[in-house]
């Protein structure tokens, strides 16, 4: 069936960019440019508003001597390393308890992903404030048993810990992956195992786990980019600086403050192809770790 | 609409181009042709009914100019600014602010206005400093919208609550010695003053007080021992808790959670017209405005009365006339000044400001009656602020927190501000 | 490890059969109180989830004034003057921005399923020249922050003259630009074993009615998942749309909400709160409707 030449193959591979044609009109005409052009401006000095001017590897050079950008690297994997976790164990445990067939589960979930439908929203600058303030809820909770808490969202040493916090309540998006994951798991699998004597544990660590692995894996990898992307949160909550003393200063909201707040939109550049590298290593080894626990349905005959 | 909507849905590409296109006015390029006009500034709710009615009216005289307004709150404004200006498509009349001034105009965005001035656009009636406001290397492009000074924002009631009084002016050491007094005797969570020690715009009263201006021909002016004195004057006030700690500063930083707002300070620094924003927040006591403190007591040498916010016209406007018109219109005319009002500060003429005959009890009729009082004794205007300085003022302010976070010292930080200064500055 | 696939049973048309499983599950001992404490649990942790947004919905009824250092969930002095001023609202009532916003979502919601799913097939199913590279390529277009493509992107559509239009908006999702959606249906399309595709083929079904009949169908949970996502990230979105809108009648929800703050002057916080959760009620109807399409899809495909 397949041919060995290279015009055969490229003919047998027709119907494929047929079906990627949408995707591949996208990437050329909309994506790659930019992408391109944006690697060019980093090797560029570019206020935005005047041309780029050529300047080779100083962009990068800058980031060895540059304390802002080392401390902005810190907090970013300080943040992707406590919120990803937390939030991939926490949207996988309530998309299972909600997948149980409790009654009103509609409602539940709604609820539950009430807190993500606010996504970037302004609105929860002042709701985090209200619950992680000196005055906020948790203080006052705290107060009751005879506690005095910090202002959490003005302290630099607790800051960052509230926006792991607002990661982990935004979890609706994995969740309702998850949700959609587990209901494609076939019912009578279960059942199989079920009637083998099989407990609820085993059954999940054995079965559940192993095919929603794909979707695990997907949440995975999708959250680690996310996580190391994360703008909205700190830009909302601390009004865009960073603050307080650059505790969420977050990589690209560093690189933000670069490109539209300084106009040093090459230095920018070269920071977000940087994160590109980052994030594409821990993607790279996601995908090779993933090859060992991974299972996908459509490799069986491969195994 | 209804139809457009759904023939969308049968395919994509072309046929979702043009029904996505139609609704609006056309789509494409609406403004920056010769009978057409994109005017855009920054602002809320109030600027934006105001500038509507204005263009209003604008429109009414000039039915051959075609305007478009746009529209932003001001962060986002600049954001979209600097992309449309990227990409050769700014607006042709907009909204500037002294802070990004020197970006724009050193780089040729903005159209130089220095033949128009006087001709086109009238400014034989602004105020003294300010028609000169936006000249930069000799070029004048901006017009200014607004007269401006600083100010401290009092609440009496809260201090006369403890028996105080209210001095009508200080010197920075009799002020801390208020603001220590006042927040021993009204005990815990209540505060002499609010931390004015990141702001860097107050930074400039005091600096021209004890020593130079901050800038000078585009570099740091000022000495370092006198930024360090203000950093420590404010960490001593902190430590006396006679201003609020960096983190319950930190919590604040808008007017509705600043500590005047919520009744915890009787003072607050900022800029004139921030009267009109603060006094609705504070409801049980009329706000006085007053003088930043002096090296001495009632000294305003430190002080200046200058536009800070433009009209300026985007270098690539094809309709420089039109974009003149506009802005004479939106600073000259009578009724553009009655429809504005003060919602872009205190008018940038006596003219504008009898016009206004804004009453003598409310927060704007303080304002101006403010202005006028000091407007003799201020200190000569200083230069556009220098490239670089939106940058700087988050530095100074960064500084201030960590000092007073504990993470630094007045004269590190000083040192800090004098390197980043040459960064920033220095190319 | 064990494989979990053998213990598959032949894949028959077997019907749905949760409800019977279900009814002898709750005959069992103990499975009550079990129950119990899962809805205590989730009612619990459902409580700390929504506290903020019922504190919001209780500030929506306070004057900005009062709004701000009061964690007490009872408005002191309830009126709907946020309401009626924030509907009536900056320059065109909420309504018009409503109705922008939905239109976007909807256009949205078509583009990224049909391109999304199109791309989707081929990476998971097809083999073709340059597959592994252009999969790297798809991953790698959604790691790059979107502040430095912007700019550039920005001039394409300005020589397109699509500035001032939705179609920056649109015309990208039916162009599959959303890659997130392709990967996560490459991700359900691997958990669908391959033999149904081979059955189909041999009964005559060419790729593309294999990926009209036999896979669209069974990725409905996916798909549903992309609309949702689709839906209110496009609703959410505010960069894009703060680029490209500017006519003021064209507005969006989420730049029309902000115009209620300006942090260089008078923010009216309870109007924005009043408005916020109106315009979060489209959603959540949206996100509940949808949902039940997940659990429905499911059941009418015939597969579970």
């Amino acid at each position: 069936m397949i041919s060995k030449t290279l015009p055969g193959r490229l003919r047998e591979s027709l119907p494929a960019y047929a079906f990627l044609a949408p995707w591949l009109i996208g990437l050329f005409g909309l994506t790659l440019i930019p992408m391109v052009l944006s690697l060019y401006y980093s090797f560029t000095d570019y206020s935005l508003l005047a041309p780029p001017v050529w300047e080779g590897l100083a962009n990068y050079q800058r980031m060895l001597s540059d304390d802002r950008y080392q401390h902005s690297l810190v907090v970013t994997f300080t943040y992707v390393l406590l919120s990803v976790p937390l939030e991939m164990v926490f949207a996988l445990a309530v998309a299972v308890v909600l997948n149980q067939g409790l009654k009103a589960v509609a409602f539940y979930r709604a609820v539950y992903y009430v807190p993500s439908l606010l996504g970037g929203s302004v609105a929860i600058a002042i709701l985090w404030r209200q619950i992680f303030g000196a005055d906020g809820l948790v203080n006052q909770v705290l107060g009751t048993v005879g506690l005095d808490g910090p202002g959490w969202i003005s302290s630099p040493d607790t800051s960052l810990f509230t926006l792991v916090l607002l990661r982990v309540w935004q979890f609706g998006a994995p969740m309702v992956i998850f949700l959609a994951g587990l209901r494609q798991i076939p019912g009578d699998v279960l059942e199989a195992a079920e009637v083998d004597g099989a407990g609820r544990v085993r059954r999940f660590v054995h079965i559940t786990l192993p095919l929603l692995s794909p979707i695990i894996f997907f949440n995975l990898v999708l959250q680690i980019i996310g996580a190391f992307q994360a703008f909205t949160p700190a830009f909302i909550v601390s009004g865009g600086s960073g603050g307080p003393s650059d505790s969420t200063l977050f990589y690209t909201l560093y690189l933000y403050q670069k490109a539209f707040g300084s106009f040093e939109m090459g230095y920018a550049a070269a920071m977000a192809w940087v994160l590109l590298l980052i994030i594409a290593g821990f993607t790279a080894a996601n995908f090779v770790m993933g090859k060992r626990w991974v299972f996908y349905a459509d490799e069986r005959e491969a195994r | 609409m209804a139809g457009l909507t759904r023939r969308s849905f049968l395919g994509f590409g072309a046929a979702t181009a043009a029904a996505v296109a139609l609704p609006g006015c056309g789509g494409g390029d609406s403004g920056g042709s010769a009978d057409g006009l994109r005017v855009a500034w920054y602002g809320g709710d109030p600027v934006h009914k105001a500038m509507d009615k204005a263009l209003a009216d604008f429109t009414a005289d000039h039915a051959d100019l075609k305007l478009s307004t746009e529209r932003a709150a001001f962060g986002d404004y600049w954001d979209k600014l600097a992309t449309q200006t990227a990409g050769r498509k700014g607006p042709d009349v907009f909204r500037m602010s002294m802070s990004y001034y020197s970006e724009y105009a050193q780089r040729g965005a903005l159209l130089d206005l220095t033949d128009k001035a006087g001709s086109a656009i009238k400014v034989d009636t602004l105020d003294k400093d300010v028609a000169e406001s936006g000249r930069i290397d000799g070029k004048l492009m901006g017009i200014g919208q607004s007269s401006i000074t600083h100010a401290t924002f009092r609440n009496p009631q809260l201090v006369e609550k403890l028996g105080g009084k209210l001095p009508a002016e200080w010197s920075w050491d009799s002020f801390a010695t208020f603001a220590k007094d006042f927040a021993g005797d009204a005990g815990p969570g209540k505060y002499g003053t609010g931390d004015a020690g990141g702001q860097f715009q107050i930074f400039e009263v005091w600096s021209r007080e004890y020593g130079t201006e901050v800038f000078a021909d585009g570099k740091l002016a000022v000495a370092k021992d006198v930024i360090e004195g203000w950093f420590a004057y404010w960490q001593d006030l902190r430590k006396a808790k006679a201003a609020p700690g960096a983190d319950v500063t930190a919590e604040g930083g808008s007017f509705e959670t600043s500590q005047l707002s919520k009744g915890a300070s009787p003072i607050e620094f900022g800029w004139v017209q921030q009267l009109a924003f603060y006094q609705p927040l504070v409801k049980d006591a009329e706000l006085v405005v007053g003088a930043v403190p002096g090296r001495t007591a009632g000294s305003l040498k430190g002080q200046f009365l200058k536009a800070l916010d433009f009209w300026s016209v985007s270098g690539t406007t094809k309709n420089p006339d039109g974009a003149a018109q506009v802005i004479d219109f939106l600073v000259n005319d009578d009724r553009a000044v009655k429809a504005i009002g003060l919602t872009l500060g205190v008018p940038p003429s006596k003219k504008s400001r009898d016009l206004l005959a804004a009453q003598p009890n409310t927060p704007a009729g303080r304002a101006i009656a403010y202005v006028e009082q000091i407007e003799q004794q201020v200190g000569p205007s200083p230069q556009p602020w220098p490239k670089g300085y939106g940058e700087l003022g988050t530095v100074f302010t960064r500084l201030n927190q960590d000092i007073g976070f504990g993470r630094t010292d007045p004269a590190a930080a000083a040192d800090k501000f004098a390197s980043e200064a040459g960064r920033v500055l220095g190319a | 490890m064990s494989t979990p696939v053998r213990q598959r049973p032949p894949r028959t048309e077997s019907a749905p059969r949760s409800v019977p499983r279900r009814t002898r599950a709750a005959n069992r001992q103990g499975l009550m109180s079990r129950r119990t404490v899962a809805h205590a649990a989730i009612i619990l942790i459902g409580l700390v989830m929504v506290y903020p947004l019922v504190w919001m919905l209780s500030s929506s009824f306070e004057p900005t004034t009062e709004i701000f250092g009061s964690t007490s969930l009872v408005p002191k002095s309830p009126s709907l003057d946020n309401y009626s001023a924030g509907w009536s609202g900056p320059g065109a009532p909420f309504s018009v921005y409503l109705l922008n916003s939905l239109l976007i979502c909807a256009l949205t919601i078509v583009g990224n399923v049909l391109s999304c799913s199109l791309a989707a097939y081929a990476f998971a199913r097809m083999s073709f020249v340059g597959r592994r590279v252009l999969f790297g390529v798809m991953l790698g277009t959604i790691m790059l922050p979107a502040h430095v493509t912007l700019i550039a992107q920005y001039s394409i559509f300005r020589d397109l003259g699509w500035v001032d239009t939705y179609l920056p908006l649109v015309v990208p999702k039916f162009l599959g630009t959303e890659a997130f959606f392709i990967f996560l249906m490459v991700q359900f399309i691997r958990g669908l074993p391959r033999e149904l595709d081979e059955a189909a083929r041999i009964d005559g079904c060419g790729v593309f009615q294999i990926y009209l009949r036999i896979v669209l169908p069974l990725l409905r949970p996916a798909l549903v998942t992309t609309a949702i996502f689709s839906f209110i990230w496009s609703y959410n979105d505010f960069f894009t749309a703060l680029i490209y809108v500017s006519d003021p009648a064209r507005l969006t929800v989420p730049l029309a909400l902000r115009t209620f703050l300006d942090s260089s002057g008078q923010s009216e916080w309870g109007q924005m709160f009043a408005m916020s959760l109106v315009t979060m009620v489209p959603v959540l109807v949206a996100f509940v409707l949808f949902q039940r399409r997940i659990v429905e899809g499911v059941a009418t495909t015939g597969l579970k």
